[in-house]
């Protein structure tokens, strides 16, 4: 009878866990993908990478590029695709109020145009995508 | 069936293992049902932000009622070229806040006159009764902590606290400024910018649109949304969307709910080179940018009320197309549920 009893507690037990930890598995139309992303041969130290659904089907995401690395959740399809990074640079002359609120510092793009506002970059993801997306920029025209 | 027939038999009761069978038990159900406590209390913020964004959409209303069927200018930029723009002027902000019984606040509030609104001096006239040196422009506007303006799941505190003259409360709530980016027009159409037909909107800077201009339908056209607070590393707390005065004051649908994109180089904000013509903003720099993408923090989507004061929740993967289309006041979409 102990036995018995202790058995089905046991499964039941496991059962509930079961329960529990099912399900926990996000399902929200998002794929992860990462990848590298370089300018001019080096990797990019900072800075951010947007994808667009073209056609507008799905929704815009983005993530930072850290040492030329990234990992994003991004809507499967074909994806515009938006790079950025920037160098910090002190303004001449600032206000005291200026200072005070931080805004003494501004950052100027070092990525050519063609690989952010104007850009020309692609990439298509699958649904469950596992190969990386690289990128390689150049300064070139 | 007695027991203790020898005296060596077994005792009624539970055994060790029985016990810790049903505390383990027990232990899982409240771990199951804690989230969800967690989950209702959270959802009771998002219906009292609900509740605040049903106000102002019917604040906004009720401004039209008076004032020759048109919507507050969403800000009023008196010189969009300079490098701060002149844009620290009165947004929608103050100009509904008779409507939700704030008409004290109001009354303080000098709409005339040139310079920004906190340091213009013929804003400083009527302060508290202090004098101007005490008590820069518009203190008692600027500090006052208005309710309806601040959503109960934003745990920051909105706005500066400093006596500072430029120091301001934040309201949490912005108005729709279309689906544009700013952006100039002969941009390569590289994200789906084709999938909009118009950059018309129910709100916009320095013009009060008639709500007979809404073509779409006014329960097909956003009205506003919510913004969240993003201090920056000095501690300024300016929810980029959104300040009491004026420049961002809106929203615009470029971007999805909630999204991860950037809309300013990895900031949320544009810079103001991706502006022509230049849209209002603050100063010259890219963190403080004028318009921004609805974010809340209510997980998994935003509040947003439409032109007829009726209020949604929108997911974070609603279709790019459709939150674009619901933005145009006059694209005319349909079927966009």
């Amino acid at each position: 009878m102990l036995k018995a009893s202790w058995k089905a507690v046991f499964a039941t037990t496991l059962a509930l866990c079961c329960v529990a930890f099912c399900g926990c598995e996000p399902k929200d139309g998002f794929t992860a993908v990462k990848g590298t992303v370089t300018f001019d041969g080096e990797p990019v130290k900072e800075g951010y990478i947007t994808f667009a659904p073209k056609g507008g089907a799905g929704t815009t995401s983005g993530a930072q590029i850290v040492d030329g690395k990234y990992e994003a959740r991004v809507t499967p399809g074909t994806l515009g695709v938006a790079i950025t990074a920037d160098k910090k640079e002190k303004i001449e002359n600032p206000t005291q109020e200026q200072i005070e609120r931080g805004m003494d510092v501004i950052s100027v793009s070092y990525i050519p145009t063609k690989y952010n506002t104007q850009s020309t970059l692609e990439a298509t993801v699958a649904e469950g995508q596992k190969d990386p997306i690289n990128f390689e920029l150049t300064s070139e025209e | 069936m007695k027991a203790n027939v020898l005296g060596t038999g077994r005792k009624s009761g539970f055994t060790l293992v029985e016990l810790l069978v049903v505390i383990a038990i027990i232990g899982i159900l409240i771990g199951l049902l804690l989230p969800a406590v967690q989950a209702a209390r959270e959802a009771a913020r998002r219906m009292q932000c609900t509740n605040n964004l049903k106000q102002l959409a019917l604040a906004c209303q009720t401004y039209a009622d008076q004032n020759q069927d048109r919507f507050p200018m969403a800000m009023l930029v008196l010189n969009p070229n300079s490098a701060d723009g002149d844009c620290d002027r009165f947004s929608w902000h103050a100009r509904t806040l008779p409507f939700i019984e704030q008409a004290a606040l109001y009354s303080g509030l000098a709409f005339t006159g040139t310079g920004k609104g906190y340091n213009n001096n013929a804003d400083t006239t009527r302060v508290n009764g202090q004098s101007k040196a005490d008590n820069p422009g518009h203190y008692e506007y600027r500090t006052a902590l208005i309710s309806a303006h601040q959503c109960p799941s934003e745990q920051q505190a909105i706005g500066e606290a400093s006596a500072e003259n430029w120091c301001h409360r934040r309201s949490c709530y912005v108005v729709n400024l279309g689906n544009s980016n700013f952006r100039k027009d002969e941009v390569v159409n590289w994200d789906g910018r084709e999938s909009y037909k118009s950059k018309k909107a129910p709100f916009t800077h320095n013009e009060a649109v008639k709500l007979a201009a809404i073509t779409d339908g006014t329960s097909n056209t956003l009205c506003m949304s919510e913004a969240v607070v993003n201090p920056n590393t000095s501690g300024y707390k300016g929810n980029y969307g959104c300040v009491i005065f004026s420049n961002g004051a809106g929203f615009t649908t470029y971007n999805g709910p909630n999204t991860t994109a950037s809309t300013d180089h990895g900031r949320a904000g544009w810079d103001m080179n991706d502006f022509n013509p230049p849209f209002p903003h603050h100063g010259a720099g890219n963190w403080f940018g004028a318009t921004f993408p609805a974010k809340s923090h209510h997980s998994g989507g935003v509040n947003a009320s439409m032109c007829d004061g009726s209020v949604r929740y929108f997911s974070d993967t609603v279709n790019l197309q459709t939150w674009r289309a619901l933005s145009t006041s006059d694209g005319g979409e349909t079927n966009l549920n």
